[in-house]
């Protein structure tokens, strides 16, 4: 039984480098390779390497006869990036999986079931803590001298650190799903979640380099600290360095911690996989409400549509953070960044003007809700469709939704680099006309886009908003825009002022916009009603 | 009031609706069977201009669907077989999105909401997000909301199903009301009972082809609907 369910599980997590789902057709072999060789090259040579490099700046503790502490150090950030890469398909895997009411309907065990899910999180927990624990162990190989019992302890572990990984995503997962069972905003919720994280992330990757040559410097004082008050972290070093009963400790606990999990998840699997009571009950009071004309209806559906997905959300509304963050940035930091570019620049200052502006443009581009809406109608396209309302008015609401999304953080980011960098007035106004024209181009440009790469028939909304060429066109061709409206400056600035070229740009933006406009009311109405 | 006339619409190389021409007139429920495939759905939505289609034209009292699509949109409302409304809104949102869309006033809306929401006993879940709604939850509001505008013609594919008996009930009632006020009802299904009880009219269509018309004493005589579409459906 169990082997029927883990071959269909393994077709299913492989199914991707083996069929295309958007064409609905078997890869050729040509295209199978070249997706496989393509994730092993992201995963070996740039996360390896990245974990390699790593290992290789922590490796004076070793010489320093903290071994122990290298690997519960490598361990710890093992643990941490297993932990993340597998926690999420803890959670969908075991519990929103589609095919779990068929398969609890059948005659199989649930422990199988389990399992059978439960390999996927496994594989997944492997491939993440792998790629930092083990360039860590090569790296260890290397530079200490070793002996039988130091290479079975740190071939150990990667298997040792994965089913630890496992442990505790079926933890994290197994909370995540009551935790998300009773929340009302979810959406919101984790857009705010996975911004912390991504604050977080970006803090300790600035900052790792100086904490890793902190704690080099003063290893004697933390490693002590460490023995003493975390012995635990201790006994985890050890083992993977070659102790035998710390090696013996660690996996007895391993194993333990990973059997009552699955017992307890067990106990409860049925529950939370059947359930399907979201947010508490509330009963709808009638009150007021307030009327629409049909453009403002069909633009607040769109908003709706955008703010209730946490993944439409992140992939295509994230630069109005960055565009705000970079504009607060710009005008903490005015100071020193005008004497610092002042002293590069000197003589060039246009220069920096028409770069400034560009770079708010390429920040503006990471914002392409119109991208995937048209997509996203999906199998809910009759509705618009059989309404008396226009095609272009449905059109219009998809690019103004972009629009207002980045008018208001744009003008803000082009008044803060104005105070930061203080052009003069004339520069400063066109800064801010060149940043508005180029949201209302970009905003037609990426429904353009979202026109030309139509993909209705998705399962998962990830498919239009993240992977189809519908974003990649939009996101890349703006960001190639922006860098096409900076870098001729390079050239030309020795010719013309700041003013003069940011006036033809911003002219030369208008007629694309209208273009577009144009296209947009003819063959983007044509196309859309042929869908 | 409806007429259709010549309908032809091909896939590739299958002609899913073949010279299909009918009309419907005020205060007619017009019933439309077939087996699966027989291109039922492909005339319902040629008639509410989801679909294009290839020859023919459809018209409501002179409007046409393809010269003045809106104009003709405005009159009718449809439900499909199978509700997929917008599930990122509540249910009151979406009433009041529809309501937006057909220009419906504040106070027309809210009686009408309070209303047939009262009679499919959807009141207390209007809150709710659709997306935590049952399927026959979802169809009583799609029919909640193809009701709000006072629609003349209504084009409903398979409306029974998922609807619990008292929602059948007041269903059938609410067809009723539209005819007699002077609207006309055009809609597909496969319960050949509810058919025959509730249509004043009928249509068979095999393989895209009309084959059977006429008020229900016209296509059935003294046998029943269900013996009727039997033997033409064994007829080669």
């Amino acid at each position: 039984m169990i082997k029927v369910l883990l071959k269909k599980q393994l077709s299913e997590i492989f199914k991707a480098y083996f069929f295309d789902i958007k064409k609905n057709k078997a890869r050729s072999k040509a295209s199978t390779v070249l997706f496989i060789l393509l994730f092993a090259f992201l995963m070996i040579v740039v996360m390896g390497g990245m974990f390699g490099a790593l290992s290789f700046s922590l490796s004076p503790i070793v010489f320093l006869g903290y071994g122990w502490l290298y690997f519960a150090i490598m361990s710890l950030i093992s643990i941490l990036f297993g932990v993340f890469g597998s926690v999420f398909s803890t959670y969908s895997g075991l519990y929103l999986s589609k095919d779990n009411d068929l398969l609890l309907s059948l005659p199989i065990p649930v422990r199988a079931i389990m399992v059978s899910r439960l390999l996927g999180v496994y594989l997944m927990g492997l491939m993440y803590s792998a790629v930092a624990i083990i360039p860590a162990v090569v790296v260890y190989f290397i530079i200490a001298p070793v002996n039988t019992a130091g290479i079975i302890g740190g071939l150990a572990a990667p298997i040792t650190i994965s089913l630890f990984v496992l442990a505790l995503s079926c933890i994290f997962g197994y909370f995540v799903a009551k935790i998300s069972l009773k929340l009302k905003n979810k959406s919101f919720v984790t857009v705010i979640i996975s911004l912390l994280f991504f604050a977080v992330y970006y803090f300790v990757y600035f900052k790792a380099s100086s904490f890793i040559g902190e704690f080099v410097k003063n290893v004697m004082v933390y490693g002590e600290n460490i023995k003493n008050k975390a012995y635990v972290v201790y006994i985890i070093g050890r083992a993977f360095e070659g102790d035998l009963i710390s090696a013996l400790i660690v996996n007895a606990a391993v194993l333990i911690l990973l059997f009552l999990t699955l017992y307890i998840i067990s106990k409860s699997f049925i529950k939370i996989a059947t359930s399907t009571a979201a947010a508490t009950r509330v009963k709808y009071k009638a009150k007021r409400e307030k009327s629409h004309s049909v453009l403002g209806a069909v633009t607040l559906k769109e908003f709706k549509r955008f703010t209730s997905s946490a993944n439409y959300m992140l992939n295509c509304g994230l630069g109005v953070i960055f565009m705000i963050a970079a504009g607060i940035f710009a005008v903490i930091k005015g100071e020193s960044i005008r004497n610092a570019l002042s002293a590069q620049f000197k003589g060039y200052e246009d220069l920096i003007y028409v770069a400034a502006a560009a770079l708010i443009c390429m920040l503006i581009s990471m914002n392409d809700t119109a991208a995937p809406s048209v997509s996203l109608e999906g199998k809910m396209l009759w509705q618009i469709r059989s309404l008396p309302v226009d095609t272009k008015t449905v059109l219009k609401s998809k690019y103004l939704l972009q629009m207002y999304i980045n008018i208001l953080p744009a003008v803000f980011t082009a008044d803060c680099v104005i105070i930061a960098l203080r052009p003069g007035i004339l520069t400063g106004v066109l800064t801010v006309i060149l940043c508005a024209a180029y949201v209302v181009f970009h905003s037609l440009y990426s429904l353009f886009c979202g026109l030309h790469k139509v993909n209705l028939n998705w399962t998962n909304e990830v498919v239009p908003i993240k992977q189809g060429m519908n974003v990649v066109f939009a996101i890349f061709g703006g960001w190639a825009l922006a860098i096409a409206i900076g870098l001729p400056y390079l050239f030309l600035g020795t010719f013309l002022s700041a003013q003069i070229y940011m006036s033809v740009i911003i002219a030369m933006i208008a007629v694309l916009s209208v273009l577009l406009y144009r296209w947009m009311n003819t063959k983007g109405v044509r196309i859309f009603e042929a869908l | 009031m409806l007429k259709i006339e010549h309908l032809t619409k091909t896939f590739g190389d299958r002609r899913a609706v073949d010279d299909l021409s009918l009309e419907i007139g005020k205060g007619e429920i017009y019933g439309f069977i077939g087996h699966n495939g027989a291109g039922k759905t492909t005339t319902l939505k040629s008639v509410c201009g989801i679909q294009s289609f290839d020859e023919g034209e459809i018209s409501l009292d002179g409007v046409s669907v393809t010269d003045e699509p809106i104009r003709f949109k405005g009159q009718i409302a449809y439900i499909p077989d199978n509700p997929d409304l917008y599930e990122f809104m509540s249910g009151i949102k979406y009433l009041n999105f529809i309501a937006d869309i057909f220009g419906v006033g504040e106070s027309e809306r809210r009686e009408r909401i309070e209303k047939y929401a009262a009679i499919f006993e959807l009141t207390d879940d209007l809150a709710q997000p659709i997306s935590a709604y049952s399927h026959g939850m979802k169809q009583k509001l799609a029919i909640i909301s193809a009701w709000l505008h006072n629609p003349r013609l209504i084009i409903m594919d398979e409306p029974f199903v998922g609807l619990d008996p008292k929602a059948a009930h007041s269903l059938k009632e609410m067809m009723r009301e539209v005819c007699d006020s002077g609207g006309a009802i055009f809609f597909s299904t496969h319960v050949l009972e509810v058919a025959e009880k509730l249509c004043d009219k009928i249509a068979i269509i095999k393989n895209g082809k009309l084959i059977k018309e006429g008020t229900m004493e016209q296509v059935k005589g003294d046998e029943s609907l269900e013996d009727v579409f039997l033997e033409l459906e064994a007829e080669k």
